[in-house]
């Protein structure tokens, strides 16, 4: 384990330092007044800086792992898998903006705080010190309410926007409080060090326990962990689609990143591939229990939705929930499963979203009766049928969709660290969820729609974007091994 | 009792008085007042610790956004109706509420008591401005940068926000 | 400070403990440079100022109470204390009574780090700059408080422009003492003036290239935070009556304008301290007379810097009464498009420079000493040239 000075932590910092320059590039591209009129420079600019960010990625990625900035950040596998992460997610959402008639009209403002967002996302993820999460965290939830405010001449876009400051302020002020309180009773900021402190100091202390349970209030927050759900909903459904497609699949993930990163750093003791909780914080039940509060509220919550976007909020509140029984499994197989979870539900997800938003272009109308009939409206609209078929057996986990594999590896993890209770439960909530999936099936096939025109889905890339993703669904839940390798060689923490 | 004694529970007792009249207050301008009569009580408890750059900076900065949260409050509220601002709630979730805010700070201050506070005591020059300058730019460095990149985009996001008639050309 | 204390402690009084004696000579000094400096410093400015105003304006001015008028900011007192203390029905109480209370804390606690010789000095902090910034930041919480708690809407206008005037200003305000930060090292008032000589060209205002603008910049951002004219929008009369001080009257009143007459010194000391030497004297005077500590260079110094200080606060007062004031957008472009980015060029350029000449240039340090020496003669004799013009008669009594 090397701790690199400042200098040499520079070139572990490239692809993030593009990031930046794109959003300052952006910012000064959009000055010159003939400039600022072309819609298209910002998001151009947005795409190459990212692309740029993901090839700097697979650069550094060949560097041996380290902890750079005097402990600061850590760069491992786990952390080059969140550039990954945050690349793509950056480009399915930029894309999704472009096709978006809600967020039509935006200036180059938008485009550079979606790659701020981006550049935090990695930045969390890779975080090994409290202060550094702190400030990751903030970079992130500051960027998300403006860009959930973004439409703020409509008024459900501006009430999500004051929603999400206010739950958010509230939870980052008693993370933060969380944090101070572990800072004294360990004496530091950095989470290998509060570990080993851990282990050299048995003696029991509430403070820390307390300390733990708001600093989890603010990852929570982060996640939508029940009981820090409550803004998500309408969040999700005021704020312009393309960013809720994006605040479900990016900030969580990062939020996941950091939750996983400091339980299984500071809290646990690796033996062997088995990350034994330290002492007497028993991590792994809390973060149970939380896990399946969680999948639960989720999932019967989701049931009488009528509005797509809430919908796929509840939705996404249960599949946080699955995602959370990694941090009660507590074992190399659950950091796998996990990754791979994510990947699937970045691909099913960010599909919903588009076929979501073809179906808000087309109708305008964020109902969930807008999917009646898509399945007998011409051929685009069959297709979107599909695709959304797809996605929604996907999000149920069931084969052969990459949901299923990527709900097969957690439940064996689960399984494997002998929490069966939970086990047999997450499969209960999985048939639950088959319900509200299959209900927008129901939908699509055997309603009527209200018009009977053929399904507005113009241009090529935009289709072939749905299909795409449709297509990896399927692909990836019937030879996952790519992916497989891919989540071997990241679960990978460095501590 | 020393004069440090007495001068700190001066500064704390104004801190806490000030800050619970931040909550009970009903008039808004007050609370931003009171709010900060507790930073600079705060700062002098910074002085007392011999903080003084950080107890500097405490004034200097809180003073300023204070004023800007003064402004916001007479921009923004309507400052005849402050009775709209009541939260409409019944005397027993008053006193509801009021007795899990005093058990929630019963249970921390008990806790923080509890707390045996662990590492090194201050470096030798802390507070100094040239220990504290050195720091931030070896060990800290990073977070003081992405500092700067998150209040960089929180100031145009903020100016994103209020600008007026965004869609217009 | 401490060794009074202890002194006091030692031999006088022996029940005492030692920092109740602290806390009264601590109490004792601010009052002594309160009463004894402050106060007749602002009666007297007030004065000089409307004699001034007068003269320019072509007028009389002042001039019945005491020769030449000069006792007239005692009967001014006088006549203050003894009107009706006034509080408007619609005011907020509570705040309009306590916010005269916050100007003046906020401007006279900036003389605790202010020195007057190198020995004359309530406490040198060492963050004494910051410091006197934080403090003035507490005046404008006052100013703001006093225009809402008026219950005017003149008074409630001036209280929001003083608000972003002080807040945009303290910016360049800051970016400009960087400047002089960076060259010192320190952020203690007598480091920094320990770091300069008695002679100009061992300013910090010569140092470099740089360090004239950031003196302009502090000049012109000072003098637009203590809402002093050109930049004086809050209590613009043509507007807005009397801005944030409208409703005030008798001592309250007094209070806010005390304060504002005060902060003329403080404006001509931080520029004297950070950019003019401070109270350096030369080397040898001190030597002959017996060493730094001796009672005749201490004097020395402290005339040395009063004398600057004095320089500024005509050169304030001369700008108030001949130019003419900015709009307020005016003054936002001012302070965000040019002060700001221009301190900004200052601070990298002086960094710059001192990582490439460590030693300063000195050829570069005579030149910009005699440009400058230039424009004060050229400055000289225009005023010269001026009044022989208008056939004015030049006497060197400042009281005709």
């Amino acid at each position: 384990m090397e701790i690199l000075n400042n200098q040499d932590s520079l070139w572990y910092f490239l692809p993030e330092s593009v990031l930046i320059l794109t959003f300052v590039v952006i910012l000064l591209f959009d000055l010159p007044e003939n400039w600022s009129k072309n819609r298209l420079l910002a998001p151009i600019v947005a795409t190459i800086g990212t692309v740029l960010f993901l090839a700097l990625s697979f650069y550094t990625q060949q560097f041996p792992e380290a902890i750079t900035f005097h402990g600061m950040i850590i760069n491992d596998a786990f952390t080059d898998f969140f550039r990954l992460f945050a690349g793509l997610t950056a480009l399915i959402t930029i894309f999704l903006s472009l096709k978006s008639k809600e967020v039509a009209q935006v200036r180059a403002e938008y485009w550079a705080l979606l790659v701020g967002i981006t550049l935090g996302i990695p930045m969390l993820a890779a975080s090994n010190n409290l202060l550094m999460i702190y400030l990751a965290l903030e970079l992130i939830s500051i960027l998300s309410y403006i860009l959930v405010g973004y439409l703020h001449n409509t008024k459900t876009s501006s009430e999500a926007a004051v929603k999400y400051v206010l739950y958010g302020a509230t939870a980052s002020g008693v993370m933060i409080y969380g944090l101070s309180l572990i800072f004294g009773v360990t004496g530091t900021l950095n989470a290998i060090e509060i570990r080993q402190f851990l282990i050299s100091n048995p003696a029991e202390q509430l403070a820390l326990f307390i300390g733990l349970l708001m600093t989890l209030a603010g990852f929570g927050y982060k996640i939508s962990m029940v009981p820090f759900h409550m803004w998500a909903p309408d969040v999700y459904q005021g704020a312009p689609t393309p960013v809720t497609a994006f605040l479900s699949v990016g900030p969580k993930a990062a939020g996941f990143a950091i939750l996983l990163r400091f339980i299984y750093t500071a809290l646990t003791q690796d033996q062997g591939g088995v990350y034994v909780p330290l002492k007497y914080i028993d991590i792994s039940t809390l973060m149970a229990v939380f896990a399946l509060a969680t999948m639960t509220l989720g999932n019967f919550v989701a049931l009488q939705q009528t509005n797509i976007k809430r919908f796929l909020a509840y939705s996404s509140i249960a599949h946080a929930g699955y995602m959370l029984m990694a941090a009660a499994a507590l074992n190399t197989e659950a950091l796998r499963g996990v990754i791979f979870y994510m990947i699937s539900y970045l691909i099913m997800n960010m599909g919903a979203f588009a076929v979501a938003i073809a179906v808000i272009n087309d109708s305008g109308s964020e109902e969930l009766s807008a999917f009646k009939g898509l399945g007998n409206r011409g051929r685009k609209g069959a297709l979107a049928a599909v695709a959304m078929t797809l996605f929604m057996v996907s999000l149920t986990g069931l084969p052969p969709t990459v949901g299923f594999v990527g709900k097969f590896y957690l439940f064996s993890a689960v399984i494997e660290a002998k929490i069966y209770w939970l086990a047999v439960l997450g499969v209960l909530n999985s048939v639950v969820s088959l319900y509200y999936y299959a209900k927008i099936i129901k939908y699509m096939y055997f309603e009527e729609a209200k018009e009977q025109k053929p399904f507005a889905l113009t241009g090529f890339s935009f289709p072939s974007l749905i299909v795409g993703l449709a297509a990896a669904t399927v692909f990836f839940g019937i030879f996952w091994n790519a992916l497989s390798y891919l989540t071997e060689i990241s679960a990978h923490l460095l501590m | 009792m020393s004069g440090f004694d007495i001068l700190f529970f001066v500064f704390a007792g104004f801190a806490l008085v000030s800050a619970m009249g931040v909550v009970v207050s009903p008039n808004p301008v007050y609370s931003a007042l009171s709010l900060v009569l507790t930073l600079f009580s705060v700062a002098g408890l910074f002085l007392l610790l011999q903080a003084e750059f950080l107890a500097v900076v405490q004034v200097l900065t809180y003073a300023g956004a204070i004023l800007v949260l003064f402004v916001f409050i007479i921009m923004l509220l309507n400052l005849s109706d402050f009775e709209l601002m009541e939260v409409r709630m019944g005397n027993l979730g008053k006193a509801l509420l009021t007795l899990a805010a005093v058990v929630a700070f019963i249970t921390l201050a008990f806790v923080v008591h509890l707390t045996r506070i662990t590492g090194d005591p201050a470096v030798e020059g802390f507070g100094d401005i040239s220990t504290l300058g050195r720091e931030i730019f070896t060990h800290y460095v990073i977070p003081f940068e992405i500092a700067g990149v998150l209040l960089t985009v929180s100031l145009i996001g903020a100016v994103m926000l209020a600008k007026k008639n965004l869609t217009k050309e | 400070m401490e060794q009074l204390a202890i002194t006091i402690h030692e031999n006088y009084l022996w029940g005492a403990p030692l920092w109740a004696v602290n806390l009264i000579v601590m109490f004792g000094a601010s009052a002594v440079v309160l009463m004894l400096f402050v106060a007749p410093f602002a009666g007297i400015t007030s004065f000089v100022e409307r004699r001034i105003a007068a003269r320019i304006q072509d007028r009389i001015g002042p001039n019945r109470v005491g020769p030449q008028g000069i006792l007239q900011f005692l009967a001014d007192g006088i006549k203050s204390l003894m009107k009706e203390d006034l509080i408007p029905t619609d005011a907020d109480k509570p705040l309009f009574i306590l916010a005269p209370y916050l100007v003046f804390l906020g401007m006279f606690t900036t003389f605790v780090a202010i020195p007057f010789s190198s020995k004359l000095i309530v406490s040198d902090l060492n963050v004494g700059l910051l410091f006197i910034f934080a403090t003035s930041a507490i005046t404008a919480v006052g100013l703001v408080m006093a225009g809402w708690g008026s219950g005017s809407k003149w008074s409630m206008l001036g209280g929001m422009r003083a608000a972003a005037q002080i807040i945009s200003y303290e910016i360049p305000t800051g970016l400009a003492a960087l400047c002089v930060i960076l060259l010192a090292g320190s952020l203690s008032l007598q480091t920094i003036i320990a770091g300069q000589g008695a002679y100009p060209w061992q300013w910090y205002l010569f140092n470099n290239p740089f360090n004239p603008l950031a003196f302009f910049i502090l000049l012109a951002s000072l003098v637009a935070e203590g809402n002093r004219a050109p930049f004086d929008l809050p209590e613009a009369e043509s507007e807005l009556v009397s801005g944030y001080n409208t409703e005030y009257s008798g001592m309250r009143f007094l209070f806010i304008f005390f304060a504002e007459w005060a902060n003329l010194y403080i404006i001509g000391a931080l520029v004297t301290v950070l950019f003019l030497g401070g109270w350096q004297i030369p080397v040898g005077v001190s030597e002959w007379a017996g060493g730094v500590a001796s009672w005749f260079p201490q004097v020395l110094q402290f005339l040395t810097f009063f004398l600057k200080v004095l320089v500024f606060v005509f050169l304030i007062i001369q700008l108030r009464w001949t130019l003419p004031r900015v709009r307020m957008d005016q003054l936002m472009e001012i302070c965000w498009k040019y002060l700001v980015p221009v301190a900004f060029v200052c601070v990298m350029g002086v960094a710059l420079w001192m990582i490439i000449w460590p030693e300063g240039l000195p050829w570069m340090t005579y030149l910009l000493t005699a440009v400058a020496g230039l424009i004060v003669a050229y400055y000289c004799y225009r005023v010269i040239w001026q009044l022989r013009n208008t056939k004015a008669t030049l006497e060197f009594n400042p009281f005709v």
